[in-house]
């Protein structure tokens, strides 16, 4: 009896009255009716027509020109004279009809900006943003954060409310609101410029850069040593260690299979 | 659809209470739910309707309770045929207990909602404790034979 009690415990008079209800959800159920009146068809009609060309309007102002490396390196020449060129993997972005010195990339990529004061050229990468007038200098964007490494001329990096100004020959890394500097190496950029250009730079550094470029180890004897040469990254490693061997008299270990 | 409130309203009603334990606000819910049935006009109203009702109740829990999941007394294990039955039984009852003579209806509802004893209700009603205690007999009897389905059946030869 349970089912009875449970029906006793709420009994009230006039309560749950299926009669009352449906009156109830008459009146409701015309109300609903009369929140339409005859001209809402129209009105909605001309409202959807106005807010799709808005959109389209935006669209085309708003419209993104994509730049991708798929697994070569590509370069590109961007609207205002300035020169892209992209890793593999890489993207880059922008919005010609708004700002065709404005734009977005991931992975990385080597930038000669064409020279123009009056617009300053940016390039956005999630949490940063690097702005220049006119240089040249790379940004390399990845899970961790950014790296901007710059070979001429000045570039701002900037993140959160931290920024660095960074010339010639300098690096800084970007992260969660900071910027750091970092050390550089002399060619950060040898994928996209095919040259290694040394000025008096120990052998020991040359050693490590070339080691990473090319994925194999190699060490000499007096890393104290200065080099000064000109390489271009397409010669291949056994040339330019010859060449390495002959102007300064050293020995250079290879040993392959090394970092890649 | 004056049809489907006649046939589910009150049944409705008592799914709705077993989720609330308030029955304004099940009254509430069940209402919003026939609403929402003539907008959305399903093909299958019965089913549609204890889901519907099912789902607010649950939602209206939520916010009122700050609770993330259903009480555990609550996620019963019943089929949708177990829910129905026993919604359209509890109808049954509470339709009977419509129907009783009024005093008797009285003298049930005091002593078994309110939780009065005989005495008291005698002297509220200016009754004796006698008559008190033949009321609330005999429409207990009466009402025995309602939780079965031929109930309705036999109160309309009344």
């Amino acid at each position: 009896m349970d089912r009875l009690n449970f029906v006793l415990t709420h009994f009230k008079e006039g309560r749950f009255d299926a009669r009352r209800a449906y009156r109830r959800f008459r009146a409701m159920a015309s109300d609903h009716a009369k929140a339409w009146p005859r001209w809402w068809r129209p009105a909605v009609l001309s409202l959807s027509f106005a807010a799709i060309a808005a959109l389209l309007f935006f669209r085309w102002q708003g419209a993104v020109t994509e730049y991708k490396a798929i697994d070569i390196v590509q370069s590109f020449t961007l609207k205002d004279g300035s020169r892209v060129t992209l890793a593999p993997g890489s993207t880059l972005a922008l919005r010609a009809h708004r700002n065709p010195r404005a734009v977005s990339m991931r992975g990385r990529v080597y930038f000669e900006v064409a020279h123009d004061e009056a617009h300053p050229f940016t390039v956005d990468v999630p949490g940063a943003r690097v702005q220049v007038l006119g240089t040249r200098f790379q940004v390399l964007q990845d899970s961790l954060g950014s790296r901007v490494d710059v070979t001429s001329g000045r570039v701002r990096l900037s993140c959160g409310n931290a920024s660095e100004i960074l010339t010639a020959g300098q690096s800084a890394s970007a992260s969660a609101d900071t910027v750091v500097r970092v050390p550089s190496t002399p060619n950060p950029s040898a994928w996209a410029t095919k040259t290694f250009v040394y000025e008096a730079e120990p052998l020991g550094e040359v050693m490590k850069e070339l080691s990473a470029y090319f994925g194999e180890n190699l060490s000499t004897a007096s890393p104290g040593r200065l080099l000064t040469a000109k390489f271009g990254a397409e010669e291949s490693l056994d040339e330019i260690i010859g060449l390495i061997e002959s102007a300064l008299g050293v020995s250079i270990t290879r040993e392959s299979g090394g970092t890649k | 659809m004056e049809a489907l409130f006649r046939q589910h309203f009150r049944p409705l009603c008592l799914y709705a209470l077993h989720y609330l334990e308030d029955a304004d606000d099940a009254e509430d819910i069940v209402q919003e739910c026939f609403l929402s049935l003539w907008q959305s006009k399903p093909d299958n109203p019965k089913p549609w309707l204890y889901t519907a009702v099912r789902n607010r109740c649950i939602d209206r829990l939520r916010s009122h309770r700050a609770f993330d999941s259903v009480p555990e007394d609550l996620a019963e294990e019943l089929s949708f045929d177990e829910i129905v039955s026993r919604s359209e039984r509890e109808a049954r009852l509470w339709s009977a207990v419509e129907a009783l003579p009024e005093q008797r209806r009285r003298c049930l509802v005091m002593a078994k909602r309110d939780n009065m004893t005989y005495s008291e209700i005698a002297s509220e009603l200016g009754l004796s404790e006698n008559t008190v205690r033949n009321h609330i007999s005999r429409a207990l009897n009466t009402l025995r034979g309602a939780g079965s389905k031929d109930f309705l059946f036999i109160l309309s030869f009344f």
